[in-house]
This record gives structure tokens, C-alpha cells and sequence, in this order.
């Protein structure tokens, strides 16, 4: 049986199996977990520290973008870690009666990308503050997204550009406009196409997993760490299961 | 109270959603209901679609009424205009509806797309003007390589190995990337389908 064949007949129940073991890691270190467990730096990460004080001080929007993902298909994963980074930036400036303008061109993604603005008003309890509008939806599809980013990036004062989410290469078109303004960039994605654009033009990239790690890295709390642990074994098991497959294979030929 | 049905609810009826999803890839007597759920979200984001559209139109008419850009102006225009060409195709059946995307809105973003070979070649200069570093040189000198050996060879060229050794290692690096990217995806459903995340309201 080749591998193809294998992965069409036991495919659900591999994937079924892989969730199970992450499931039993994450349980593991999560009631284990006395000390909180260290990861290494990511220097992306310390951009997005501070930014809303900045853009506070400045009187800029922080413009982020959670791509062109929706939240009922397969970037639904992709789109909710990049509303990470929204949510942090939201709960740090709604003490200020602010918030970043969080963009996208999914229908479904602008609704919880809206909430996610919300949400702190609603704990301080001064939903009457809550800016309305601070969730867009400037076009309905990748390409046209992006030229309304550009618009976006040229005519509004922004003092940041961040993107995580789904992207393909029309970001090119976004980073152009960003560069052109001058604006300070992170970008993160899991399209090898737009992290090999995004590349050339900001050293702030948070490449396919690390992207993931975002509410990890910027909540610090004992879930989210003990979940990105268990990927992170989960990872290392599956790296020794091809090294082993892969010699396995060389030698039964 | 008001919170068990702004946050409680909603994160275990998408939790159970999850698992009966998840589950019937694997027992097939659940095919049935994934397949009432997945017509539940479709109408859902069928729903969020026109809410999209009045949201779309929304923003841009307040960026005009602000004088923001022009563009919001021409964006709000044609989409109308096009909102009620398709309305009007739909009863009429004058064929408009495949017009206005071949001739039209096809054209135009084949036109942007274009664009991105030109600002890729600018980003790459400005990535060689902005740091010089080895990994500059590194990601450029990569990049040359793979253009260089996008060229089609015969079956029979001597280019052919070399090819196929550089396909390799790009292969090997995006897979990587690729098992990372599984990976952290999984770690995401598993924070949802255990109510650890709950992107829904609180």
C-alpha cells in the first residue's frame, strides 16, 4: 500500500489519532504545569508592545489587517490566530476610548473581528464608548481588498501596518503602499508566496507556526502555553516519524 | 445569566459542532448531520454576505461624506451599479451577469495582478538597499536560482538533475512550513473545541 492509498483510507482516523495525542500532551502539561513553560524570543512580537500607547500619543490608527480568510472554511484556523493580535491590541486600547481598525474582505471574519473590538468595552462595563466602525470591510475579494488597503495606507493617518492572517501575493500590493507611507510593518501568514514577499520588506514576520503562537507569546497564560508545548512535542514525534519512514523506505529499497 | 448565553452557549454549541464534525470523518453515521451543520454555516455566511454588502456600502459612503478618498466615491457607484445589474439579469435574463465579471471586473484585477511583478521587482531592490546582510544576499541569490530554473528543460537536458535538485529543496522547505502550519491549525481547534478559546461574544 503506497502512501497516497493509506492516507485515503486511514486519512480521518490519522488526523483523529494526531488530535488525541495533542489532546493527551496538552492535559499533561496543563495539569502538570506548576512552572510556566519558556519559549524562545520572537522579535515580532515586541513591535506590537506599546504600539497602541504610540498610536494613542501619535492620534494614528493602528491599521490590522486579519487577511482574506473566513471563519467557515479552511483558513478559519489562520483567521482566528490573526484576530489574536487584534483582540490584544483592542483590550489594550479600550481603556483609552480607542481602537486599532481592523480590516478584512470575509463578511463572516468582519463580525468577530467586530466583537473582538467589543468585547473589552463590554468588561469595563462603558460600551458607550465602543468607536463603531472600527471593523471594516472595504471590498468583498482578495485582489479588491487589497487596492482598498492601498487606499486605506495612502489616505488615512495610520502609524502601523499589521497583517496576520490569510494572504496570498496581492499583499505585494499592500506592502507597496506601506513602504511608500513609511509605515513600520508585521506581517504574518502561512501562504509561502506572501511570507516570501512580506520577507523583502520588514524584518517583523511571523512565518506559518509562529503566527499560530500569537495568543501564547502575548497572553502568557497557562492554556495557551501548555496548548503551543503540546504542538511543539507533538511536532518533534512527527519529525522523528518521517526521519524513521523516510530510512525505512530508503532500505526496503 | 446574560453571560451563559453570550458566551457559555455559544462556545459549547460550537464545541459540539466541532467534535460531531471532526468525529464524522471517522464514523460515517454522523456524515448526515455534518452534512445539516455545513448547510447551517453556508446559510449563516450566505446571511453575513449581505450584511457585508450594506457594511461595504456603509464605510464608503461615510469616507465620502469625510472626503477621505475618491475611491470610495467610485467604489460605492459600481457597487451599486453592479448590485443592480445582476438584481435586474436575475429577472430579465439578459445575460449581463457574465459580462460584468469577463469584461469587467475580470479585466480590472488582471490588470492589478499584473502590477505585483513590478512592485515584487521594487521590494526586491529595496530589500537589497535596506539591509546588506549575508541573508539578503542569501534570499536574493535564492531567488535568482529559482526563477533561473523555472525555465522549461527537455526530458533529455543536462539543466534536468539541477532542476530537480533545487525543486527538492524548495519542496523540502515548504513542507516544513507546511507541517507547522497543520500543526498550529490543530492547536487552534483544539484551544476551540475545548472552550479554551472563545472567539464568540462574552
Amino acid at each position: 500500500m503506497n502512501l497516497n492509498q493509506f492516507i485515503a483510507d486511514y486519512g480521518g482516523l490519522s488526523l483523529l489519532i494526531l488530535f488525541g495525542v495533542l489532546v493527551s500532551v496538552f492535559f499533561f502539561l496543563f495539569r502538570a504545569g506548576r512552572r510556566r513553560p519558556r519559549f524562545r524570543a520572537i522579535p515580532a512580537f515586541r513591535l506590537l508592545r506599546g504600539q497602541m500607547g504610540r498610536a494613542i500619543e501619535s492620534g494614528r490608527d493602528l491599521h490590522v489587517s486579519i487577511g482574506t480568510g473566513s471563519v467557515s472554511g479552511d483558513d478559519t484556523a489562520t483567521t482566528l490566530a490573526g484576530l489574536a493580535i487584534a483582540e490584544y491590541l483592542a483590550d489594550e486600547a479600550a481603556a483609552s476610548g480607542i481602537a486599532p481598525t481592523i480590516t478584512t474582505s470575509d463578511p463572516t471574519s468582519v463580525l468577530l473581528a467586530e466583537d473582538a473590538v467589543r468585547r473589552p468595552y463590554t468588561r469595563q462595563g462603558n460600551l458607550s464608548d465602543f468607536p463603531r466602525g472600527a471593523a471594516r470591510l472595504p471590498a468583498l475579494n482578495s485582489t479588491q481588498y487589497a487596492a482598498a488597503t492601498m487606499d486605506f495606507l495612502n489616505h488615512e493617518p495610520a502609524l502601523t501596518n499589521i497583517m496576520s492572517g490569510t494572504f496570498g501575493a496581492e499583499v505585494a500590493l499592500i506592502d507597496q503602499a506601506a513602504n511608500n507611507n513609511d509605515l513600520p510593518q508585521l506581517f504574518g501568514g502561512s501562504d509561502p508566496r506572501a511570507l516570501a514577499v512580506m520577507s523583502t520588506s520588514t524584518d517583523h514576520v511571523l512565518m506559518g507556526e509562529e503566527m499560530y503562537a500569537a495568543k501564547a507569546y502575548l497572553r502568557a497564560q497557562l492554556p495557551h502555553l501548555a496548548g503551543l508545548r503540546a504542538a511543539d512535542v507533538v511536532r518533534i514525534v512527527m519529525a522523528v516519524l518521517i526521519v524513521i519512514v523516510f530510512i525505512v523506505g530508503l532500505l526496503s529499497k | 445569566m446574560r453571560r451563559a448565553f453570550t458566551s457559555t452557549v455559544p462556545a459549547i454549541i460550537t464545541g459540539i459542532a466541532g467534535w460531531i464534525v471532526l468525529l464524522s470523518f471517522i464514523f460515517p453515521e454522523l456524515t448526515a448531520l455534518r452534512v445539516v451543520l455545513i448547510n447551517i454555516a453556508v446559510l449563516v455566511a450566505g446571511l453575513a454576505l449581505l450584511l457585508g454588502f450594506v457594511r461595504l456600502l456603509n464605510l464608503h459612503l461615510r469616507r465620502v461624506r469625510q472626503r477621505r478618498s475618491g475611491y470610495s466615491l467610485v467604489a460605492l457607484i459600481t457597487a451599486l451599479i453592479v448590485f443592480v445589474v445582476l438584481v435586474a439579469d436575475r429577472f430579465l435574463n439578459l445575460g449581463a451577469t457574465p459580462w460584468v465579471f469577463n469584461a469587467i471586473i475580470a479585466p480590472l484585477q488582471a490588470s492589478l495582478g499584473a502590477l505585483l511583478a513590478i512592485f515584487l521587482g521594487v521590494a526586491a531592490m529595496r530589500m537589497a538597499q535596506r539591509s546588506r546582510t549575508w541573508g539578503t544576499l542569501w534570499f536574493l541569490l535564492s531567488a535568482i536560482v529559482v526563477l533561473l530554473t523555472q525555465i522549461p528543460v527537455s526530458a533529455d537536458s543536462i539543466l534536468l538533475p539541477i532542476r530537480q535538485f533545487f525543486d527538492a529543496l524548495a519542496m523540502g522547505g515548504m513542507r516544513g512550513l507546511l507541517l507547522g502550519v497543520a500543526l498550529g491549525t490543530l492547536a487552534v481547534a483544539l484551544r476551540v473545541l475545548l472552550t479554551i478559546d472563545r472567539p464568540q461574544s462574552e
